[in-house]
């Protein structure tokens, strides 16, 4: 699959993904692993011919709605030779000797499914990795925050073995508190559908086709308290200088309240840090060279 | 990306596409009986102009339905068409790994070939 069309695709499952699933197309995506544009087999031989110097430590990274794995890699996906770092998954191989798997999934389900599909793949990943695994740590961006949240939560609940050896969770830019341009989509389309006009009506038919996935970022069901056996950073972006506007704002996407989780200021547990970037959009939070600093401190630092 | 991806996501495109069209067109249709209903729904109300009107209400209705018709059965056609191309190449493509992987052969040895313990081997 070309990396172009691996875009597109998950484009179109984060647009129409529930849809897809619903009609058996063949567009619709299987929540699996996947590297560079390609779908990964979770089989002990095929991780191992992937990963012939596979470590202990697994980083797992998750993209965000209407994303991909290609998400991570930036300018970098579209030209090996721009200016851009590395993504993080390949950073950290490098600095932390762990090893990167991306996954993949359909962002247009509900988050509660993804993030049970996310935590059976994880299942079957410490059970095929080709050494066995010690320290998982989990990197969401966006709506994958929120997956990867989901997804401990799932694996607790379970008793699923991968999620003991999670040490840490980085979220990226997630919509914890929801995202107000859902609302706002959500809002207009019921009033659209309302006003006795048929014109109207058909742009509230039109707002109205999108997925559960993005209903689902109006107002998340967040799926409990942080795992307190789990070190979790909050990165939020904001793009305006002015204090009050730029909470507002935020990185356009998700405003600064809702990325931190309400963390900020807040007298926070221990296992919980958050930081905030300037001039940060959100789908820059996937690659930028000073969260990739951030988030290295965060990983290499000893506990509290 | 292998052939029978290639099949699956030019499927997976047109049946998305040609779903667009059906729903797309029903709306479409909606809206456009509906709006036509408004000035003809008044003209209905004046004795003088209530019969051409009636008239040319279901004229225009028929165009239209009958037009958005003819779309929807075209975009289904299409998408039923590529899904049997796509079915049948997907099937000749399994035919032809079938056949070029050549005959399938038992790694069981005979049961005369084998040897037992008490069998000393030649």
């Amino acid at each position: 699959m070309s990396q172009a069309w691996a875009r597109a695709v998950g484009a179109i499952n984060g647009a129409v993904g529930d849809y897809l699933a619903r009609t058996n197309n063949p567009l619709a995506t299987t929540a699996t692993l996947a590297r560079a544009g390609r779908r990964l087999s979770v089989e002990r031989s095929a991780l191992a011919a992937e990963y012939p110097s596979a470590s202990p430590t697994i980083v797992v990274l998750l993209h965000g709605l209407m994303g991909s794995e290609l998400d991570f890699s930036g300018a970098r996906a579209l030209d090996a030779s721009a200016d851009a770092p590395d993504d993080y998954g390949a950073m950290l191989e490098r600095d932390l000797q762990a090893s990167a798997v991306y996954v993949r999934y359909n962002s247009g389900l509900r988050l509660a499914e993804s993030s049970r599909a996310a935590s059976s793949l994880l299942s079957s990943l410490i059970d095929a990795w080709p050494v066995a695994p010690e320290r998982i740590i989990l990197i969401g961006h966006s709506m994958g925050a929120l997956v990867a949240r989901g997804a401990c939560h799932h694996a607790r609940e379970q008793g699923a073995p991968w999620v003991d050896r999670v040490t840490n969770a980085i979220y990226l830019g997630g919509p914890h508190q929801g995202a107000p341009l859902e609302r706002a989509v959500a809002w207009a389309s019921r009033w659209l559908a309302v006003v006795p006009e048929p014109t109207t009506r058909l742009i509230a038919d039109v707002a109205s086709v999108r997925s559960e996935g993005i209903r689902d970022l109006g107002q998340p069901e967040l799926p409990g308290p942080l795992d307190p056996a789990i070190r979790h950073l909050f990165v939020a972006s904001t793009l305006a200088k002015a204090p009050l506007v730029s909470d507002l704002l935020g990185d356009v996407l998700v405003p600064v309240p809702s990325a931190l989780d309400g963390a900020r200021g807040a007298v926070r547990a221990p296992h919980v840090e958050v930081k905030l970037f300037d001039g940060i959009s959100h789908l820059g939070l996937a690659h930028s060279q000073a969260v990739y600093d951030t988030l290295k401190n965060f990983l290499t630092e000893a506990s509290p | 990306m292998t052939t029978n991806e290639n099949a699956r996501a030019i499927e997976g495109t047109v049946k998305l596409v040609a779903d667009a069209v059906e729903h797309g067109s029903r709306a479409v249709e909606r809206v456009q009986l509906e709006l036509a209903a408004r000035p003809l729904d008044l003209l209905q109300q004046i004795p003088l102009t209530a019969a051409p009107a009636r008239a040319v209400q279901a004229v225009h209705a028929a165009v239209v339905s009958a037009t958005h018709e003819v779309i929807r059965t075209a975009a289904r056609a299409t998408k039923d068409a590529v899904s049997s191309v796509v079915a049948s190449a997907v099937a000749n493509d399994g035919a032809n790994a079938a056949a070029s992987a050549g005959p399938v052969v038992d790694p069981t040895p005979p049961e005369e070939a084998r040897c037992s313990p008490e069998t000393p081997r030649p």
